[in-house]
């Protein structure tokens, strides 16, 4: 046990197994009961010759002649290291665990079916803002959670005690002193033997993240409604702007010398830029303040309807869309609709001289549906492809003057978004470029 | 006994209620340029458009107009109450009335015309646009649509 040979050991005071972390405690303790004549049992952390340390449990009993003289003390070692590293470890695991949960705003609870308990950690009495001696029962538990959301964990509770459905929720509970906090309430059935003896799970505080994601909500809406107003508003003097200019240039011809009808004809065509992006505004800020229900759409109809609506410029860009078979999804039809336009002109307004082919297709996933639109055209450059789904860019999107073109893409994107799904391309320069989207399937995803 | 604005060759009385000053511009030039002699006469609200039309206060010596534009926007009186007060007025219904709007709403359209609008169009953009639609005006309302005569 010590690595000691007997003749190192023998005659020596078993203090020279000591280090300098042996407990002085444990020690000192030892060394009271030697002087007061009692029995003692201390853990001490010892080393072996060869320096490893191990636990040894150690009892001194004072042995006594019968008219209660002590002669001599008596000592048991007992090797204890394994029981000794367990413990530690599962202190260390719990101590891990408790300060893990605080920093995360999460507890863990247990429901036991058979005896009818339910036990929190501390963390969850925090969260709730209660004291750690109440005891509460499964339905004082539920009872706790705000009048609107009992029903839910009533059911989700109802569901994994007699289903074995496991449940994540988010839900709201009321504190003693009223304040209403949000939580994420996760449970999963316990089994032994094949039933369900038992519920455990989670619960965390999200009244942060919740606070984040509706202020989030909240200056997102803001900023969409401004956007709208602002273009909407933009119309009026616009308008007036080259009504104005084109009653210069057609009633005022005569009078004007060529420096001034070429100084009108700018004032033209920076109003029908500035006009083309209005219209790309209100089309983007349209895509959530104006949007649609979701419905099962069939995908092929609404590129087919694509396609009808494009024939004149896949025409004069010798283009053709080939498609295999597509999905039926749940989204709003003219959204989508909106989606494969804009993807399907990008292309072709990207094709340059050469004939287009796009290739659509689409298929299912667990959790969501997702759609490629490919073309053989130049690709864009690495450096650009998140570039393009942005609002505002550069100025050189605005070079063009089909109408609003430079927001085709982050229409796109706002629409994919609001369908709870994400956009992106994947390309290389001089190889095609492949539009990859998703639409969720989990309608919480979208708004 | 009624003849078409062109057959009688006098000045068509045009009643125009508008509030927006471009829009009002626009449709003047673009009367100017027109085929047809006119008298545009501006209103720039409902409650004007009726006193015009009931030749009250300081338009007492106006003419009966021959044709009514009427836009639907308008501040204190808007064009549908315009609608609804002609329609009770046996002595103005006959005037023909040309809904001129920016708005698409289907239920305008519809509610303009059960208040017996007799056309509804959608306001143009551009000036070149304007002279478009009032030339269609001119071609469907002066020269193919006999005008009731003022008695």
């Amino acid at each position: 046990m010590t690595g000691y040979t007997k003749d190192e050991a023998l005659g020596r005071n078993c203090r020279f197994l000591q280090g300098s972390d042996t407990s002085e405690k444990a020690v000192a303790a030892m060394r009271n009961a030697v002087d007061s004549v009692n029995s003692v049992t201390v853990e001490l952390r010892n080393y072996r010759k060869d320096g490893s340390q191990f636990w040894n449990r150690v009892s001194i009993s004072p042995v006594t002649t019968e008219d209660g003289e002590v002669t001599h003390f008596a000592g048991f070692q007992q090797h204890i290291t394994e029981s000794k590293q367990a413990q530690l470890d599962l202190e260390r695991t719990s101590r891990f665990l408790k300060e893990t949960q605080e920093v995360a705003d999460v507890g863990g609870w247990e429901v036991d079916l058979r005896s009818d308990s339910l036990r929190w950690t501390k963390e969850v009495y925090r969260i709730h803002g209660v004291d750690t001696d109440f005891e509460p029962t499964v339905e004082e538990a539920i009872d706790l959670y705000h009048p609107e959301d009992r029903a839910t964990m009533q059911d989700a509770v109802e569901q994994a005690t007699t289903e074995g459905e496991p449940y994540d929720e988010e839900v709201r509970i009321v504190r003693p002193d009223g304040e209403v906090r949000w939580t994420r309430a996760r449970g999963e059935p316990r089994y032994e033997d094949g039933e369900i003896v038992g519920v455990r799970g989670t619960f965390q505080d999200i009244t942060e993240q919740k606070t984040r994601e509706s202020q989030l909500r909240e200056s997102n809406e803001r900023l969409e409604q401004f956007a709208y107003v602002a273009s909407h508003d933009l119309q009026e003097p616009l308008r007036t702007i080259s009504n104005y200019t084109e009653i210069l240039a057609e009633d005022y011809a005569e009078d004007l010398d060529e420096e001034a009808q070429r100084f009108i004809d700018v004032v033209v065509t920076g109003s029908e830029r500035m006009q083309s992006m209005i219209n790309g505004l209100l089309d983007y800020s349209r895509v959530t303040t104006r949007g649609g229900e979701f419905e099962p759409v069939e995908t092929e109809e609404v590129i087919a309807d694509t396609v009808a609506d494009l024939e004149i410029m896949l025409d004069e860009h010798d283009g053709t869309v080939e498609t295999g078979d597509l999905p039926t999804v749940e989204a709003d039809g003219n959204q989508l609709h909106q989606v494969f336009q804009n993807l399907v002109k990008n292309a072709l307004e990207h094709s340059g001289e050469d004939p287009a082919t796009i290739e659509i297709r689409g298929s299912e996933e667990p959790n969501q549906y997702r759609f490629e639109v490919e073309d053989d055209g130049p690709g864009i450059a690495e450096s650009r492809q998140e570039k393009i789904f942005r609002i505002f860019k550069s100025g050189e999107q605005y070079q063009t003057q089909s109408q609003a073109k430079g927001l085709g893409l982050a229409i796109c994107d706002n629409i994919v978004r609001r369908h709870g799904g994400e956009i992106w391309v994947e390309s290389e320069l001089d190889d095609g470029a492949t539009f990859v989207f998703t639409i969720s399937k989990d309608k919480e995803d979208a708004t | 006994m009624s003849n078409t604005a062109a057959e009688n060759e006098e000045p068509v009385e045009i009643l125009l209620a508008e509030d927006n000053p471009n829009d009002v511009e626009m449709t003047r030039r673009a009367f100017d340029k027109g085929k047809f002699v006119n008298h545009l006469h501006v209103v720039n609200n409902g409650i004007e458009a009726m006193e015009f039309l009931r030749q009250e206060g300081e338009y007492a010596d106006k003419p009966r107009p021959d044709i009514i534009l009427l836009d639907l926007e308008m501040p204190q009186k808007d064009g549908k109450e315009v609608l609804e007060d002609l329609e009770d007025d046996p002595e103005l219904s006959p005037i023909p009335v040309i809904v001129l709007t920016s708005s698409e709403a289907e239920r305008d359209i519809i509610e303009s015309y059960r208040h017996n609008a007799n056309a509804y169009m959608t306001k143009p953009v551009g000036y070149k646009d304007f002279q478009e639609t009032v030339r269609e005006v001119e071609s469907f309302w002066f020269r193919v649509v006999k005008l009731p005569n003022e008695e």
